[in-house]
């Protein structure tokens, strides 16, 4: 299956639409990076919660949902591949980030994408 | 003959001052508004959301990372960087809060407009709360310049909107100082200043609003979230 249901994604966006304003907020002060293990043990840029929740979530909010399966798949990668859900992002501003990494994670299991990879047949 | 560029020097000598007198009075009835309603919004989505279950986490400043470089659980305080940031960001926001507040040109357009004439603050405390802001915010775009996950998060809006947050305060001490143009320094800072409160209601410049509903005991608490 490749196509996306966009309906479902808006549909999830909007029940959660204080997410975007949620998003917004970000300063962009780093501090959830010093908080977050998968970044301190890589160093990778990729691993820092606020650019997860924006490349993600911030992205969906941005397109209205209307992203490729491709695009879906990428944002998989960095919500299972550099997230624990570990629950221990923190943000000055008491933005929830973690919520809104499950959030991106339960709209890619609506599309059937769930970050595993899958072994090519 | 004038020359061509006579003329136009002419001309805006003539401008600036009319441009002025509309940026530094009547043309606040549109950015203040807008600045109010885009704070407002923000604040109505937050409540509603915290009636739909929205709920800010509780954080301890001694957190703890699962996975250490040793491979094993163990407390990660709070590093001396981060206490610093605090401090430097606490001074930034106070100081450019209480500048503009503070400021006597401030008070002398208010008691023009409206007649009223805000309390007398000396211009020594104006001038060093306008300090502070300039180099603390200095100091911030230094540390997203310089430190390495800050800037690796960091786009041209951040640096447009901290610029955009400096302009005002840095021109105002200009124009103290007599330092350029004058009419142009105020002119640069009246349109600085329009610019930088609608960024606040529009913007993440309004974070304050977020940062002040989760401080509030009304905005309810998650669970503890240090494992």
């Amino acid at each position: 299956m490749n196509s996306i249901d966009r309906d479902t994604i808006r549909e999830m966006l909007r029940h959660k639409s204080y997410m975007r304003e949620m998003i917004s907020a970000c300063s962009s002060c780093g501090l959830c990076a010093e908080s977050c293990f998968f970044y301190k043990n890589t160093g990778d840029a990729r691993a820092v919660p606020s650019y997860k929740v924006r490349k993600t979530l911030g992205r969906l909010f941005k397109t209205g949902g209307k992203v490729s399966r491709a695009e879906l798949e990428d944002m998989a990668g960095l919500l299972w591949g550099h997230c624990a859900l570990c629950r221990q992002c923190y943000c000055p501003m008491g933005i929830d980030l973690s919520s809104m990494m499950a959030w991106g994670r339960a709209i890619c299991r609506s599309q059937n994408i769930d970050g595993v990879v899958k072994s090519e047949e | 003959m004038t020359s061509g560029k006579t003329v136009i020097i002419n001309i805006l000598m003539n401008i600036i001052p009319q441009m002025y007198d509309f940026f530094a009075g009547p043309f606040l009835y549109i950015t203040v508004p807008l600045c109010i309603a885009g704070l407002a919004r923000k604040t109505v989505i937050i409540v509603s959301a915290l009636q739909q279950g929205l709920r800010f986490p509780v954080y301890r400043a001694g957190y703890i990372i699962p996975f250490s470089e040793q491979g094993e659980l163990s407390p990660v305080p709070f590093k001396w960087r981060n206490y610093l940031f605090i401090l430097l960001s606490v001074l930034f926001h106070i100081s450019i809060i209480a500048a503009p507040v503070t400021a006597r040109g401030h008070g002398i357009l208010l008691d023009l407009s409206w007649g009223i004439l805000p309390p007398r603050v000396s211009p020594a405390v104006t001038s060093s709360l306008t300090g502070m802001a300039m180099v603390t915010g200095v100091l911030f775009l230094c540390r997203r310049l310089f430190v390495r996950h800050v800037r690796d998060i960091s786009s041209w809006r951040d640096y447009a909107l901290m610029i955009s947050v400096l302009v005002p305060y840095v021109t105002g001490m200009m124009a103290k100082g007599m330092i350029g143009n004058y009419e142009i320094v105020m002119l640069v800072h009246c349109i600085g200043a329009h610019i930088l409160l609608v960024a606040v209601g529009w913007t993440r410049l309004g974070h304050m609003i977020f940062y002040i509903a989760g401080i509030l005991p009304l905005s309810g608490r998650a669970e503890d979230v240090t494992v």
